[in-house]
């Protein structure tokens, strides 16, 4: 199945909760939610998406549709960004 | 079999077909990887960019995989992960050229194979690193030299290299040795300066040639972005990691993750003092080269009391 992983060029850190990073294209960004943040956390490891919804639901009381297209959503940006990849 | 020239930079390691002076040499004896080649090449299109011209639709060519640039009166670099050709004209100062290929074609190498390059020059000193961030021109160099030569330091790197963040501190990894300095500046180090060679490339600069260099990734001490004011005097403060970047955020509407901030040589300072909690400082100094030695004087001095207070 595949799975996604924080890419090793980035730079991360804490700014009062939120997430900044720093991405190979030297752009910054803020992950406003706290969510965000922990999803970034998660993808210290290989995951699916479908991993990373069941730890959600786990902590928030969130349906699995809303939870699986929020989930997409930021992950779909975090790729787009090159800030994580793909590991087979 | 071909000859090969190994080095380091910003933590790659690199063979080279041909030796190139400006770099450290890797110290490990087993080279059991190479992150990345140089080689010289005479392919037949590089033969034709050098005599003709780039075509017109040669921007198409702008891609992450493949990226050519053609260098008028020098050569031709073709940069791909972990492959950097070059062709020079038979006319060309090899030493110039080498200019282009150890900054923007090894900056574009860095970007091809997932390294952040950061724009920085930084030298060691009581056993640690400074490393200075500013936009073109703010003196980067001319304080890392000024620094290693007046402290009995080495340089780690001019221009260009990359950090790797440890759970508290920063290593900053040694680039390229060779610092290009304003005349200026240059004629402030006289016992230096039958070392100082014009660059012909920029006109307006000078390599010093030779400088001590540090070969392995040193600690970072501190991180000084050199903030350029007009008819400022010298000035030091120490700021808050990532006081900026609150600024810009409150500034901004962040509902949704993918900000993009503008002026990213100030964000990377911020992101890397506030990943690593290596101090952050902002020095302040006018448009016109004054003694660089004095500004050092007082940098060092103000980063020892910091530092010896904690």
């Amino acid at each position: 199945m595949t799975r996604l992983i924080r890419k090793q060029s980035v730079i991360s850190a804490k700014l009062d909760g939120d997430l900044v990073l720093l991405s190979l294209e030297r752009d910054m960004y803020f992950g406003s939610k706290s969510v965000g943040a922990m999803i970034w956390e998660l993808l210290e490891v290989p995951r699916t998406v479908e991993e990373i919804v069941g730890i959600l639901q786990a902590s928030f009381d969130v349906d699995t549709d809303q939870c699986l297209e929020d989930v997409r959503s930021f992950l779909n940006a975090l790729v787009s960004a090159e800030l994580v990849e793909w590991s087979s | 079999m071909i000859a090969a020239w190994h080095y380091v930079f910003a933590g790659l390691r690199v063979e080279s077909d041909r030796p190139l002076a400006p770099m450290s040499a890797c110290e490990d004896v087993a080279i059991d990887r190479i992150d990345l080649r140089l080689r010289r090449r005479s392919r037949p299109w590089m033969k034709a960019v050098i005599k003709d011209g780039p075509p017109r639709h040669w921007i198409k060519r702008l891609d992450r995989d493949r990226v050519v640039l053609a260098i008028e009166d020098f050569g031709v670099i073709c940069a791909s992960p972990g492959l950097l050709e070059w062709a020079i004209r038979h006319e060309a100062d090899w030493r110039e050229f080498q200019g282009y290929l150890l900054g923007i074609g090894l900056g574009i190498s860095l970007y091809q194979l997932d390294v952040i390059p950061f724009h920085v020059s930084g030298c060691v000193v009581g056993g640690g690193a400074i490393a200075f961030s500013g936009t073109s021109g703010a003196g980067k160099s001319s304080m890392a030299y000024a620094l290693a030569s007046a402290f009995g330091g080495e340089i780690v790197s001019d221009d260009m290299t990359s950090f790797q963040c440890a759970e508290k501190g920063a290593f900053m990894f040694p680039g390229i040795s060779e610092v290009r300095l304003f005349r200026e500046v240059v004629s402030e180090f006289r016992e230096d300066r039958l070392r100082a060679r014009r660059d012909e490339r920029t006109q307006k600069k000078y390599r010093m040639i030779g400088a001590r260099r540090a070969l392995r990734p040193v600690e970072v001490r501190a991180l000084v972005w050199i903030e350029l004011e007009r008819g400022s005097d010298f000035g030091i403060r120490r700021v808050v990691a990532g006081e900026r970047l609150r600024r810009w955020r409150d500034s901004l509407y962040a509902a949704d993750f993918g900000v993009h901030l503008g002026r990213p040589a100030r964000v990377q300072t911020e992101v890397l003092a506030l990943a690593s909690k290596v101090p952050v400082y902002v020095m302040t100094k006018g448009l016109r080269v004054t003694s660089v030695r004095s500004d050092c004087e007082q940098l060092l001095g103000t980063i020892e009391r910091d530092l010896a207070s904690k």
